[in-house]
């Protein structure tokens, strides 16, 4: 088990969270604060950088849900980079990957 | 218990088939939120689901009691599969995520309609993010009903479901199950799980000992699930659904 940690920064296509360790039923609150604290404009793009997410349960699977509504709300958008094998696999049985903006590597997903 | 409360007493006789349910429950202080049910929706049809809220607790127990009474009330209206799980995703998205709350399950939704002619049961069913059906066959062959692409119920205003279709013939049964089953750890570490691959030839193996009557598959899936005991940290449900194999009595279903 290892505790979330969650980085932030800016690239040309809009904030980055770099997203590491669990995002579980304890973190995923963490999760939720810190996108509910951006301030998105139009055209923007969120991406999240799950290169070091080591977990994801459904209580995760919601909290990116709702980045993504957060950033739609605002009428920006959503990306993920980098999601690990088992949380794509969760993502392709309940129907995720056809939801989200899915990219291999962080270096496509900040791509203008 | 509120759990009791939100599954049927005991499943209906449904004409020319066989049906054993199971409800496994991980923890017996925390509310699971899986689900299931089968019911008549008109003279000839059956309709059945099954399916998992995410999350646990007197909320998910919440968002489980409604899911159960939309559907059963869709279903009378129209026993679509898709247009029952259409209506379950409106109102799932209308009462939570709309609110900024967003609830949301897996399910399976179907219907069985019987052939008295032929004794064979056309199956059409429908998912949203539910890991798919598995079919054990008369001659002990088994294959999963795949329904790719099926969205969780209640996460967006639009979604879309996937369907499928089987014929049931004398002595196939059908398998509806919730991850607990194959999401069940089996190492030591998190994502070592039982999965797909083990389910399918754990079924094929006790069809080879014991046929593939609904009862009896229930039963060994019963023995299977005590046995991953810590393993086991979510909550299972088991529906299965056969027709009586010919060479053997009807098991008290007329």
């Amino acid at each position: 088990m290892t505790p979330l940690r969650i980085t932030a920064r800016e690239a040309v296509t809009g904030p980055v969270l770099e997203v590491s360790g669990d995002l579980d039923y304890a973190g995923a609150p963490e999760l939720r604060e810190r996108v509910a604290a951006l301030t998105l404009r139009p055209g923007l793009r969120l991406v999240l950088d799950l290169d070091g997410m080591e977990f994801c349960d459904s209580s995760g699977l919601t909290a990116l849900i709702a980045a993504r509504s957060h950033a739609h709300a605002a009428r920006a958008d959503l990306a993920l980079a980098a999601v690990p094998a088992n949380t794509l696999r969760i993502m392709r049985i309940v129907g995720l990957d056809q939801v989200f903006t899915l990219h291999p590597d962080i270096r496509s997903a900040t791509t203008p | 218990m509120l759990q009791q409360s939100l599954l049927p007493d005991t499943l209906p006789a449904v004409p020319g088939m066989e049906t054993a349910a199971h409800y496994h429950t991980a923890s017996p202080d925390r509310l699971g939120g899986d689900f299931y049910d089968v019911f008549p929706v008109d003279g000839k049809r059956f309709a059945f689901f099954l399916g998992d809220v995410c999350g646990k607790g007197p909320q998910a127990a919440a968002v489980t009691s409604l899911t159960r009474y939309t559907l059963r009330a869709a279903a009378l209206h129209d026993p679509d599969p898709v247009s029952a799980l259409t209506t379950l995703n409106t109102v799932l998205h209308e009462r939570y995520a709309a609110g900024g709350d967003t609830r949301y399950c897996t399910a399976v939704f179907g219907t069985l309609e019987p052939d008295p002619a032929t004794g064979h049961v056309t199956v059409h069913l429908a998912s949203g993010g539910h890991p798919p059906a598995l079919v054990l066959r008369a001659d002990g062959t088994a294959a999963y009903l795949r329904t790719p692409g099926g969205l969780l119920v209640g996460v967006l205003p639009d979604a879309a479901f996937t369907t499928a279709t089987t014929v049931l013939c004398p002595g196939d049964t059908l398998l509806l199950y919730t991850d607990g089953l194959t999401e069940a750890r089996t190492g030591k570490t998190r994502t070592d799980l039982y999965g797909e691959e083990a389910v399918l030839a754990f079924a094929t193996g006790h069809a080879a000992r014991a046929g593939t009557s609904p009862a009896s598959l229930v039963e060994a899936l019963t023995g299977l699930l005590a046995g991953f005991g810590d393993g086991l940290d979510d909550d299972t449900a088991l529906l299965a659904l056969g027709v009586p194999a010919l060479d053997r009595p009807t098991g008290g279903t007329p």
